[in-house]
Parts: structure tokens; sequence; C-alpha cells
């Protein structure tokens, strides 16, 4: 059974902008990815999914509870790091997660340690949120989601302005926690995280589903197509554009190197790359794929 | 308070601008809060009795609180979510925290002149430019107190309070009359009842008490950023 | 009930931790120290000033008012700073029901505001205490200022903490200073009236004179107690009300 199941959710706000649209997967063990750039979709899809937003249409399913009509059952599975979580500065890191921890019914002072011990902040939890560093705020908002040991981790955008080491960080903590067979759906824009982590993915693009499986199948649709081409002058970038994707220009030397998806093989006089998972979500992102 | 080695000459065009920019940050509220206060004291000076001073209650205690309020709510400064770009960007902090302060007094004095046009007009208990020399002062001296206040928590609405407070414990202080020295300062002179000359050499001391006040807010700016001084 | 009541905790500890609350109260307590200490000036300028149960009763009266103008500014907040600080999605994702996060943050408010005026009532009667010529007998002191707790404290702790949370989430904040500044300028002017008071006062209405009585007006009107009493309950309660009552408040199900 998959523990996510998302089928036709739609939201459409009253001042007619629609956020969702007809958007279905399903998500199973391990962390899955929701990639899309800003605005996509992904923070409403969260909401929905952890029971604060309602949908205009369609249904989301936690572990078999609906998010409507079982919402309480649904809000005992989940942990959730919102995307902008200032929390409050002058309580203790260790305050904090325990007040969180009590929210969802957890009176278990070891429940607490624990979720400090997997971000590694047990030597920092005496210290007020209001002075540490972004990406310690970042790991106590972690703790506070992972404190009870959810079944479904729901983190909105984690690594989003961390440092790289702090970024290698985090994405050890989640992939650690789905391997306990814990179910993570990380939203994010930086298609690295996704990468090194995700084994199955979603990619959205304004409020649409554009691919939904695995990081390979994604991979698979640009695969031998991604190429390079070099270009002597700027202005025939314009004229690239018209018969092939760009997904980069880089300046080497006097001329232009630009990175490209030649679907149909009309170019000649280029030479062919291993494609990224970057590479086909930039595709992803110019329209050329459908799901 | 100027940083970099000359500053280009303000225009006025310019300084509209900024202004406006100012305004639109301020959002609605600013008139519609400044309007239903108004329509208030228009309410309670047609309905009220003879026995209440609505005139001077209206626009030497209650407008200067609310421009106090106003000043520490919408003129934030460093409790602005953007005060340390604007800190790090801006070519004098003190112009940009006066500009503010400015637009607010100004948004909030304009409606109380609208209101005291009328009321003068319904009830006559004091002359338009009594009315105006009775709020000015009074609202900049309590207003300047919010401004300080917000220039030194980062902190919201703790520069709102410290207007509010001192506001009604000056209220409060009336029994210190008594005191000769007190009916110099004492922000509220007419509404307690204390006319004659005294009146105008208390309202010149509250400008000069708000002058000093601002001379503080900038020597704590100064004081506060490296370089030459902002 | 327990979730309200780790609400309240934390909520609690957050507000006592603010340097702004101990400055409003010390500003305050030195305000009204110089008004009313036992000092041979000030016992000679008022007449009850020897009498601890006027001292309590003038406290309350004058200086309450102020320090509940200023804890009315300091718990506005919690609310509209849940949300911006990102926590109150955070709150609707736990299983916390809407009912459960406004009682705690509004008992918090209350329980706040309770305790600092209670501290600053209990120094200002110690330094009375320490500094008046004839000393009161202690049991007397603490029978007045339990008196004091139960009679005004607790009532203007329900009523400045409840609506002072609520409001700013139903309304815009400024908008909400404004009326409360109504309110306060109503009621300082009609502070230490020895006759009957109207009964929307917060810190001077006929409850006061549960504490103290004038000897000239010694009537108590206990109606006008009664009615003091509603107005401060019903507005905390109300103010509850109101705001459990907001849709669009809490999550949508």
């Amino acid at each position: 059974m998959h523990n996510i199941e998302v089928k036709n959710l739609t939201k459409r706000y009253k001042n007619g902008v629609i956020a969702l649209d007809n958007v279905s997967f399903q998500a199973g063990g391990g962390v899955f990815g929701l990639l899309g750039h800003n605005g996509a979709g992904k923070s409403t899809l969260m909401k929905a999914l952890v029971t604060i937003l309602k949908p205009t249409g369609g249904f989301v399913r936690v572990c078999g509870y609906d998010t409507q009509t079982q919402g309480e059952q649904v809000r005992r599975l989940i942990g959730y790091l919102p995307q902008e979580l200032a929390m409050y500065p002058s309580l203790s890191v260790y305050e904090f997660v325990k007040y969180m921890a009590e929210l969802k019914g957890i009176y278990d002072k070891a429940a607490v340690e624990n979720a400090l011990r997997q971000v590694e902040m047990t030597d920092f939890s005496d210290r007020r949120i209001g002075q540490l560093s972004g990406g310690m705020k970042r790991r106590a908002g972690i703790a506070q989601a992972l404190v009870g040991e959810p079944e479904i981790l729901v983190v909105d955008e984690p690594t989003a302005g961390l440092d790289p080491e702090e970024r290698v960080r985090f994405r050890s903590i989640l992939s650690r926690y789905a391997r306990e067979g814990k179910t993570v759906l990380l939203s994010t824009h930086i298609v690295e995280d996704v990468r090194q982590i995700c084994r199955e993915l979603a990619v959205l693009r304004n409020g649409h589903l554009f691919y939904a499986g695995t990081s390979d199948g994604l991979l698979n649709r640009v695969e031998g197509k991604v190429k390079i081409l070099y270009l002597e002058k700027e202005e025939q970038i314009v004229e690239l554009q018209k018969q092939a994707v760009i997904l980069s220009v880089l300046y080497e030397g006097s001329g232009l190197a630009a990175r490209i998806v030649d679907e149909h093989g009309g170019f000649s006089q280029t030479s062919a790359v291993a494609a990224t998972l970057e590479d086909a979500y930039v595709y992803c992102m110019g329209g050329k794929i459908n799901a | 308070m100027r940083r970099g080695p000359a500053a280009a000459p303000q225009t006025a065009g310019r300084l509209m601008g900024r202004a406006k920019n100012e305004l639109k940050l301020m959002g609605s509220s600013l008139y519609i809060v400044s309007f239903v206060l108004v329509a208030f004291l228009v309410f309670l000076a047609v309905f009220a009795g003879e026995l209440l001073n609505v005139s001077s209650l209206g626009f030497e205690v209650i407008f200067p609180f609310y421009t106090a309020v106003a000043a520490g709510e919408w003129g934030k400064t460093r409790s602005d979510d953007n005060y340390d770009v604007i800190a790090a960007q801006s070519r004098s902090v003190f112009r940009w925290l006066t500009l503010r302060y400015a637009v607010v007094v100004s948004v909030v004095s304009i409606f109380a002149v609208m209101g005291m046009v009328i009321i003068s007009a319904i009830r006559g208990e004091m002359a338009f430019t009594e009315l105006l020399l009775s709020y000015f002062p009074t609202a900049f001296v309590l207003s300047s107190i919010s401004m300080i206040f917000g220039i030194c928590s980062e902190k919201e609405h703790v520069g709102a309070m410290a207007g509010g407070v001192v506001w009604l414990a000056a209220l409060m202080a009336q029994g210190l009359l008594r005191i000769p020295i007190v009916r110099y300062i004492y922000p509220f002179i007419y509404f307690a009842g204390l006319r004659g000359e005294i009146w105008l050499i208390n309202k010149s001391v509250l400008c000069v008490a708000g002058l000093a006040i601002w001379c503080a807010v900038y020597g704590i700016l100064r004081s506060s950023f490296s370089g030459d001084g902002r | 009930m327990r979730r309200v009541w780790s609400i309240v905790c934390y909520e609690f500890k957050m507000q006592i931790r603010r340097r702004a609350a101990w400055g409003l109260l010390l500003a305050v307590l030195s305000i009204s120290l110089s008004d009313s200490f036992p000092s041979a000036g000030n016992l000679a300028r008022l007449e009850f000033l020897s009498v601890p149960d006027y001292f309590i009763y003038r406290t309350i009266g004058v200086y309450g008012l102020i320090m509940a103008m200023g804890l009315m500014f300091l718990v506005s907040n919690c609310i509209p700073a849940d949300e911006k600080a990102g926590v109150k999605p955070l709150m609707m994702a736990a299983p916390v029901r809407k009912w459960q996060y406004i009682t705690g943050k509004l008992t918090a408010a209350a329980v706040f505001s309770f305790t600092m005026l209670s501290v600053f009532l209990l120094l200002n009667q110690f330094i009375y205490f320490i500094a008046v010529p004839v000393k009161p007998a202690v049991p007397e002191m603490l029978l007045c200022f339990c008196r004091a707790e139960i009679v005004s404290i607790v009532p203007i702790s329900v009523f400045v903490g409840f609506s002072a949370a609520s409001f700013p989430a139903l309304t815009d904040i400024r908008l909400f200073y404004l009326l409360a500044g109504l309110l306060f300028v109503f009621n300082a002017s009609c502070v230490n009236h020895a006759e009957g008071s109207p009964f929307y006062l917060i810190t001077s209405g006929n409850l006061l004179r549960c504490i103290w009585v004038h000897p000239k007006y010694p009537q108590i009107d206990y109606a006008g107690v009664w009615a003091n009493l509603l107005f401060l309950l019903a507005g905390g309660f109300g103010s509850w009300a109101l705001l459990t009552a907001k849709r669009r408040f809490w999550r949508s199900e």
C-alpha cells in the first residue's frame, strides 16, 4: 500500500488562481521528492497533505486516511516542517521541541532527546533559538518534526539558503530517517537534493504535474539527447532557441558553449554528453515533456 | 548621518517619490483607522452633552495618542523586517526615519485638521487656531517618544507601548499640576483647564522637548553605525 | 486539557522573559511610588495614606491602569506573532484543536497579566510596609492583598489578557490600540471618584470599593459591583467567544 495517495487534487483560490490542477501521484516508503520552481504549487500541495488547507477538488490519503474527513488521524501520523519557520526566539531549542512534542501528545522527555540527537543538536539544546545560525534553526525545525518518529515526514524546502555542509547534513538526516521504513516527502527546487536521496519524484509546473516516477525515468527522457554546441557569437543563441531547448550557456574562451537537448538529432557539429537530473528537470520546465 | 563622499542634493520631486513609496507601504489601514477616529469624534461632538469638552479631549488627548500609536506602528523602524537592508544601503538612516515619521504624522494630521474644522463648526468650544496649537506640540512630543523607543528596540509594538504608557501616565498625573513647574511641561494643559499665558509657553516647551528627543534619536543612530557617523 | 496547559506554560514562559515587561513594571513602580510613597509629605497630602487598604486601593485604581495599558500592548502581539514566525501552520498540522489553541493563548495572556499586576502590587505593598511610620499588622496586609487579588486583579487580568490577545487576531491591531486607548481615556478621567462609578471602568470601578471605601461614602453599591465584574469578565470571555467563532482562523475541515 502507498503511504501517500494524491488523486485529482485541485486547489482554486477565490481570486481565480489555480494553485493545483488535477494532480495525481502515489508515494511509498523512502524519500519522495517534489520538484518545481517557486510558485509551482509545492507548498500548496504540502499544506493540503498536512490538513491545513482544504482542496477544491480531489483528495489526499495518508496511510489510508482521508485528509478532509479523517484529519485527526492524519495529524497523528505526520511531522511537518514548513517553508518559513522562525520559531520563538526566546525559547531554548529543547523547550521549543518539547513544546511541539506536547502539542502532538508526546510527553516523554526521551522522545525529545532522541529527536535532538538525530539532528545532532544535543550540545546546543540549551541555546536560545534567537542565538542560532540559519542552519541550526533549520535543524531545530526538523527536530520538532521528527519528535515522536512520525510515519510521514513532510518537509518544505528544508535546504533553501543553507551552506553546502548543512545541506549534506540535512540530506543524511532525511535519508537515515527514511531507511527506518518511514516516508519522507521532500519539497525542493534544488535538484541536487533530489538526485542524492530520492528514489521517486514528482515534478510540478504552474500547478500541473509534469512527471511522476523514478529519477531514472525522468533521466531517460533526455538520455542521449544532451549535447554541447559551440557558438561563436551571442546573437546565435536567439536562432538556436528556435530549434532546441537550451539548458545552459557558458562562456568558453572567445566563444560560447551551449548545453542543449537535441530532440531530433538535427545538430551534427555537437558532442554528446551524459545527461544529469538537472538537465532533465530544466528540460521539463521548458515544457517539452508531457506526462 | 551621510554616507559616501558627497550626498546628491535632494530634489523636491525625488523626496515626493520617496514619500509616495512610504505611503504605499503603510497601506489603506492608516486612512481607514484615521477616518474611524474622526467619525467617532464627530459623533461625540454631535451627541455628547455640554459638560464634555470634546474639542480639547479629542485634539489634545485622543488624537495625540493616536499619532503616537501611528508613529510606532505604521512608522516602524528597527522592528521593520527590512531595517537591516535599509540601514546597510540607504544614504542616511536618519533621513529615512525622518521621512517615514513625517509621512505618517502628516497623514494623521490631515485627518486631525479635518476633524478640527468639522468639530469647531459644530461645537465652537475652541477656535480652529487654538485646536491646531493644542494638537501639534502634544502629538509631536508623544510621537517622538514612540519613535525613540522604536529605534531602541527591535521588538514590535514597543514604540507604541512607550508612547501609550507615557500618554496615560501624563493623563493621570493631572494632580501634579499643583507644582508650578509641571504646568510648563504638562502635555494636556488645555484639557486640564489651565489657559492664559502659560498655555502658549507650555506648548513651546513641548516643541523644544520634541526636538530634544529627535536630537537623541540622531545621537543614537550616530553611535549605532560605524563609518562616517550616520 | 494537557495541550491547553502546554500552550499556557510555554506562552507564559515567553511573555515573562520579555525585558519590556520588566521595564514597564519598573517604570510604573517608580511613578506609583513617587506619588504614594509613605513619606511625611505624602502622608500629609493624602489623608488616608496611612491606611494599608487605601494604599492598595490607590495603587490598583490609579497606577494599575497604566500597568494594564502597558500589558495590553505587550500581550496584543501573541497571536499575530505566531503567524509571522510560521508557528501557526505547525500548530495546525499538529493534533491541536482551534479552541485549545485560543484558550491556551488567551489564558497565558491573562496569567501573565495577573502575574505582572500581582508582582507590581506586592512590590508596592512591600515598600509601603518598610517605609510607613506606623507598621500595620502583617496578617492584615496579607488579607488585604488577597482580597485585592480576588476582587480586582483577577477580573482585570481576564479582561486585559483575553481581549488584548484576541482582538488583534480579529481586527487591525492599530484599530484595537485606538479602541483600547479610548476606553483607557474614559477610565483615566473617572479615577478616584468617591461617588458611584460607571460599570465600564477597568481598574477603578465599583469592584475596587470591596477593598476600601471612603468614610464619607461607606455604602457599597452592590449592583454597581456586579455590573463592573460582569463587564470585565464578559468582556474577556466575550472576546474569547468572538475569536473562537471566527471562521478562517484555523484549518478548514
